[in-house]
Parts: C-alpha cells; sequence; structure tokens
C-alpha cells in the first residue's frame, strides 16, 4: 500500500482563481491552433481534393484507426512559425494508433498543403516519426501522397544527415529489426518519395490517383525526351503487374484503408517486457486542477508534488530522499499501471540535488524502472561558493548517467527549461522516447531579461574600457531587441515549431499521453547500463 | 479486425474492444459498447447493451445469423468489409479485353460473338506446357469479338477475346 501525496493546494484561494483563468486561457489558445492547423484550409484546397476524388488527410486517418481508439497525435503545431505559416503542421500527419488491434504508427501526408510536397520541416517530422517507430519497435502505416521534396528550400532538405536521405534509411534499419511497414498509395511518390512503398514490406496503391515514380513525367520530357502520361509511367497497374514495385491495386481510397487493416491484421504482436504492472487507478486528486496550480508568471515557484499527485494513479507517491537536495523531487509511482520513477524540479539544481538525480537515475537502471522527467528547471546553480564547490562536477554526473541511461525515458516540459538544466533533465539531445510540452511552456539557453541584461553588461564594460559611459536610451536599444526574439524564440510554440519536442499536449491528457508512451515502448528489450568514468 | 453486419438493408461495423470480452459497436459513427454472455442453455445469451439486459436466442448458419429478440426474429449477415468496397469498386460488366497469359494454342472456343455471358463463364480453354487454362468472363458482359479460332497459336499478350458491357450494345443496337 503506498502513501499517497497530500495536496496543499487551496482550490478556493483567489490566487489558485487567478492562475486557472490564466491556465485557461492558454489552453483555449493552444487548442485554437491545434484545430485551425488540423483543420483550417482555403476553399479552393478543398475543392482540389474533392476535384481528384480524394478524401482529407484526417478522414484517411479516420477510416484507418479502429473505431473508439485513441491517436496520440506527434507535433500537431510543428512548422508553426515557419515558412509563413504555410505549413500547417508540417504537412505530414504522424502519431500512433491502433489498426486491427496492433499499435502502430501512422505517417500520412497531408496534399490539402502545396500538394503534400515536403518543406525541410516536414522532413524533420517524418524523420522523427520513424526515430520513434525505431526505438519503440513501432510497426508504420504510411499514407503516400505527396508532391516531392519543395524545390525552393530543397537546399535545406536534402544532403545533411538528418535529411530526406534519412527518411528511408529509417525504413531500411526498421526492416532490418523485423519491424513491418505498409505503404498505402493515394497519391503521387516521386523521386525519394518513390523508396517509400519501396521500401515498405507491403504495398498498396490506388487506380488512377496512385503513381510510384524515380522520376515524374515533366523531368522524363525534360531528361530524356520521353513523352509518358503518369499513369502509363507509374500506375497501380504497371506497379502490380509488371514491377513488382506494389503488391495490391485498390479501385477506390475505402478499398485500399480495408485492405490495409486486413494486412496488418496478419502482422506479429510484439513482444512486450515483462514490466511490473498494476491495475490502473485514475489520480486521487483532479487532473483538471493542474490550471490552478501551475502559475500565471514563470518566476513564481511551485511545488511539482502537486503536479505528480494529478497524473499519477491513486496520487501515490513514495519519494526517494524526501529530505536530502529537496530542489529536486524524486519517487517512484504508477501511471496506467505502469511502474515509472519520477523526477521533478523544485528550483535550481544544487550539488546536493544534482547528485540525488545522478543516484536516482542508477536506482531506476538497476531497477528497470522507466525514468520521467518533469521540466520546470532555471539551470544548476551560479556563483563562486558553487563553482568552489564543484557544481561543474556535480553536474556531470547528472549528465552522465542520464546519458548512460538505458531504461526508456519521457520527458514533460511543465514549466520553464533553461540552460544546462534542460540536459540533467533529458532535453532533446539525451534520446527521451517522447517530450511532450504544456502551453505555458518556455525553453532557451537562458531566460530573456537574462540574456537582455547579459549582453547589455557585455556593451556596457566596453564602451566603459574607451571611457565612454551608455545613456539610458542606449542600454534600453540594446536590450529591447534581444528581449523581444528571446522571448519569441523561447515560446512553447516557437519550440514545437522546430520539433524540439513531440507536441505541445494540453495538461489534463499528460496522463494519457503517458500512458501510450509507457506501453510502447515495453516493445524494445533494455540492454545493461553502463556509465562513463564519473568526476568524483 | 472489424466485421460488416446487414441487418434489414442497414449496414453496422462491429469492433471488438482491446483486451476484454466487450464489444464496441460503432453504428453509424456513433460507439456503443456491449456484451454477450451465453448461459447454460444452447443459442441463449444474455445481451448487455447501454445499461439494459435483455436474453436473446441466435442460430447461425455460415455468414447468417437468426437472432430471436424482443419476439421478433431478425436476420443478420456477415460481411467482409473489404470485398464489399471491392465490389462497390469493380468496374460494373464494362468493356475489357482479356489477353493470353502465355504463350500457348487454343484448344477449344465455347461461345460466339454477340452472346451473352455471365461472370465467371469460361469462354476458351489454352494449352501451354502441358497445362489447360481456363479463360472466364471477369464480369457480366457480351462477347464483341472472339481473336482466335481453336487451333490457332499466339504469343504472351496476345489478345484473345473483346468484351463489351450489354448496356453499351444495347445502346448502340438502337
Amino acid at each position: 500500500m503506498m502513501r499517497r501525496i497530500e495536496s496543499r493546494v487551496d482550490i478556493h484561494s483567489p490566487e489558485f482563481r487567478r492562475y486557472e483563468e490564466k491556465n485557461l486561457e492558454r489552453v483555449a489558445e493552444f487548442h485554437r491552433r491545434q484545430e485551425e492547423a488540423r483543420f483550417d484550409r482555403p476553399q479552393r484546397d478543398h475543392d482540389r481534393l474533392a476535384h481528384h476524388g480524394k478524401a482529407f488527410v484526417r478522414d484517411r486517418i479516420q477510416s484507418l484507426l479502429d473505431p473508439g481508439t485513441p491517436f496520440l497525435e506527434f507535433s500537431s503545431l510543428a512548422a508553426n512559425s515557419e515558412y509563413g505559416g504555410d505549413a500547417k503542421g508540417a504537412s505530414v500527419v504522424t502519431g500512433i494508433g491502433i489498426v486491427s488491434g496492433h499499435e502502430v504508427i501512422v505517417r500520412a501526408d497531408d496534399p490539402s498543403i502545396k500538394g503534400g510536397a515536403w518543406y525541410p520541416l516536414t522532413v524533420k517530422k517524418n524523420v522523427r516519426c520513424l526515430d520513434i517507430a525505431i526505438e519503440n519497435r513501432l510497426p508504420v502505416v504510411h499514407m503516400c501522397d505527396s508532391a516531392g521534396g519543395f524545390l525552393p528550400l530543397q537546399s535545406e532538405l536534402f544532403a545533411d544527415k538528418v535529411s530526406a536521405g534519412r527518411i528511408f534509411r529509417n525504413q531500411a534499419i526498421l526492416s532490418k529489426m523485423g519491424v513491418q511497414q505498409l505503404s498505402l498509395v493515394f497519391g503521387h511518390c516521386t523521386a525519394g518519395g518513390a523508396y517509400i512503398p519501396a521500401l515498405s514490406d507491403y504495398a498498396v496503391i490506388l487506380r488512377g490517383n496512385g503513381g510510384i515514380f524515380l522520376g515524374g513525367p515533366p523531368l522524363v520530357k525534360a531528361a530524356t525526351g520521353e513523352i509518358v502520361d503518369a499513369d502509363t509511367l507509374g500506375g497501380a497497374d504497371v506497379h502490380t503487374r509488371i514491377s513488382g514495385v506494389a503488391d495490391y491495386a485498390a479501385n477506390s481510397e475505402a478499398e485500399a484503408i480495408l485492405l490495409g487493416r486486413e494486412i496488418v491484421s496478419f502482422w506479429k504482436h510484439p513482444e512486450k517486457l515483462r514490466a511490473d504492472h498494476k491495475p490502473p487507478e485514475p489520480p486521487y486528486y483532479d487532473p483538471k486542477e493542474l490550471y490552478g496550480i501551475i502559475p500565471d508568471d514563470i518566476k513564481i515557484q511551485f511545488d511539482m508534488r502537486e503536479v505528480i499527485a494529478r497524473i499519477v494513479d491513486g496520487s501515490y507517491f513514495h519519494e526517494y530522499q524526501p529530505d536530502y537536495g529537496t530542489t529536486l523531487v524524486c519517487g517512484y509511482a504508477h501511471i496506467w499501471g505502469h511502474k515509472v520513477g519520477l523526477i521533478g524540479n523544485n528550483g535550481v539544481l544544487f550539488n546536493d540535488s544534482s547528485l540525488k538525480g545522478a543516484h536516482f537515475i542508477e536506482l531506476c537502471n538497476q531497477n528497470r524502472t522507466p525514468l520521467v522527467f518533469l521540466q520546470n528547471i532555471t539551470g544548476f546553480m551560479i556563483g563562486k561558493d558553487y563553482e568552489a564547490r564543484g557544481i561543474c562536477k556535480d553536474g556531470a554526473k547528472f549528465i552522465m548517467t542520464q546519458a548512460g541511461s538505458v531504461v526508456p525515458k519521457f520527458t514533460i516540459m511543465v514549466n520553464g527549461s533553461f540552460g544546462a538544466g534542460n540536459y540533467g533533465m533529458c532535453g532533446r539531445a539525451y534520446d527521451a522516447r517522447f517530450i511532450f510540452s504544456w502551453p505555458n511552456h518556455q525553453i532557451g539557453i537562458m531566460g530573456a531579461e537574462q540574456a537582455a541584461n547579459t549582453l547589455a553588461e557585455v556593451k556596457i564594460r566596453q564602451a566603459e574600457r574607451v571611457g565612454e559611459t551608455l545613456t539610458e536610451q542606449e542600454i534600453e536599444a540594446i536590450r529591447s531587441p534581444v528581449l523581444e526574439s528571446f522571448e519569441r524564440e523561447s515560446s512553447a510554440y516557437y519550440a514545437t515549431s522546430q520539433i524540439w519536442d513531440d507536441g505541445i499536449i494540453d495538461p489534463v491528457d499528460t496522463r494519457n499521453a503517458l500512458g501510450i508512451a509507457l506501453r510502447v515502448a515495453e516493445n524494445t528489450p533494455i540492454e545493461e547500463p553502463r556509465y562513463g568514468v564519473m568526476r568524483l | 479486425m472489424g466485421y460488416d453486419f446487414e441487418l434489414q438493408d442497414r449496414m453496422s461495423v462491429v469492433h471488438p474492444a482491446h483486451g476484454k470480452k466487450n464489444f464496441t459497436l460503432a453504428i453509424d459513427g456513433r460507439l456503443f459498447d456491449a456484451r454477450l454472455v451465453p448461459t447454460q442453455n444452447d443459442g441463449e445469451f444474455v445481451l448487455e447493451f447501454e445499461g439494459n439486459r435483455e436474453t436473446v436466442f441466435v442460430a447461425t448458419r455460415g455468414d447468417v445469423h437468426f437472432v430471436h429478440f424482443r419476439g421478433r426474429a431478425h436476420r443478420v449477415e456477415a460481411i467482409n468489409a473489404l470485398e464489399r468496397a471491392q465490389r462497390a469498386a469493380a468496374p460494373s460488366g464494362g468493356a475489357e479485353t482479356l489477353c493470353a497469359p502465355m504463350p500457348g494454342v487454343v484448344v477449344e472456343v465455347l461461345v460466339e460473338e454477340g452472346d451473352e455471358v455471365e461472370a465467371g463463364q469460361r469462354l476458351m480453354t489454352l494449352e501451354s506446357m502441358k497445362l489447360q487454362t481456363p479463360i472466364v468472363a471477369p464480369h457480366d458482359a457480351r462477347v464483341a469479338e472472339l481473336c482466335l479460332q481453336a487451333g490457332s497459336s499466339f504469343d504472351q499478350g496476345a489478345v484473345l477475346v473483346r468484351l463489351e458491357a450489354r448496356d453499351e450494345a444495347e445502346g448502340e443496337a438502337e
């Protein structure tokens, strides 16, 4: 019998009400933006789809998934701050869903945006969803309907390590690992895109709209002078009767999807890890109270235990080292019946809290317990005393164990994520299986005000050296553009636009998102933990 | 996998819920939870649906279930959803050219030009590599042209029979 967290939040206090009002606003803004990215398209784009007899990407996905089952969408607001907002969701939909009782990743091009053309962030989102497939051994259903790379930006999406080539490399690696892939070809798969069905174990191609070719008709004409129509070049009958590039021809999107569901139903189920489970129960405290716990100002502190109490089963929590390194809260709980180790920030990281974090990560690795990081971190403590006590080497230990950890890790960007604290708390560079952010989240190498003041300080000293003094106005002229760009680029929307996370979620959905993430993470065996040299 | 059921001309899609004995029924896009619990009597079940419990009797022959429920008997047919979509999307007896799948010799021709043929009806028999292959009508149609006679030899891909739609042919005749 585990002990329940005793909440100290007064849900009738004026403060709670004020925070709640602010967070409900933030969440409403998030849902408005998400709804717009998902569904808002100019009428002419809807008309063009209808003219070609194509269903909207969301409807295609809905027909593919088992009715009434959840779909955990990734990065629904990717690219919201780029390309003038044109590439909504980075013009591809990715997520985890259930098809014929199998957990799969769905990767669906969105032809309602520039014919489904791949922007640089489309490629990044595609690569990321296939990384998730590899890390969690999840089969993939591709719904292909893309005009190909967005040529005006080709230099940003083609040649680098994590560029378009990585999509096909990841497909090949998945196949090598014995994880299945299916392509449903609803539109054109041109050039590199042709490798998506070709590298899939199964490929269904639609008669009429479907086409797979290394070079489309215009390129063929330009290159060799040969004049050929798309259907003769790479249509369904060519590929299912002659070339063998695809396996099944379908006469309608509905038929292709049902055929896809039948194919998936014959796939093997992954062998799940034998992890410790108990029957799930909802949190004792209402997750909706999270809205009244997250302050309206990022500078105001709150107790991460109050967040834990509204995410974990029964609000039960075994706290590890409750009286040591108290700015880091560590302990065990269950989420949807899965045992987890939670690490959350209750302030800046000191020497003791860094050591506590490193020790707890080692315990969870020894124990084969997945780790959930709840980030609200301003960084490691700085100043003469702390440098002298070796904050750098204690921080290094936290980062060393965290990077060497082999259990599945999940990160929730609850609030702030600043400086090296982002690293210790399993930021993007540390291979969390999933990172989800709340709409109030802010991220950056330092806070906006700190950056503005640091730069102003540097300029003031430069001026002093040549015997000048900066006026108030001159200092403000240095501060304000820095403040502005830092504020813009540290917002949750900018972060999710760049795919630094796997999407913004409503705080009340955190428990469900983690539940799905924990379940799929059990597809991958856990190796023996090993760490580098600790500076003791 | 889901199943489509036809009940008095209405289609319903039924999906088993994950890992439970319950079923999720998707009817016209709405979801319902249901459970069918067998009793000790053969063919008798207790149906739990939306909080109601009712006794039903079920007799099954192949894909057809006869369900006795609230004093009435219902015929419910399970239909594979994919098959239904394929049937709906298949060309409805249009024009089609049948070609030789391999080189060989025509053994016999069983129809004449202008004949109305039904789906699955044998039109000719070919022989190649000591094996006889029937050429059958893929759908209801009318024979527009027989391109080869018994005893003729042909290469792979040679046109054997041209079919036309029955309606189309009638339209032309008028």
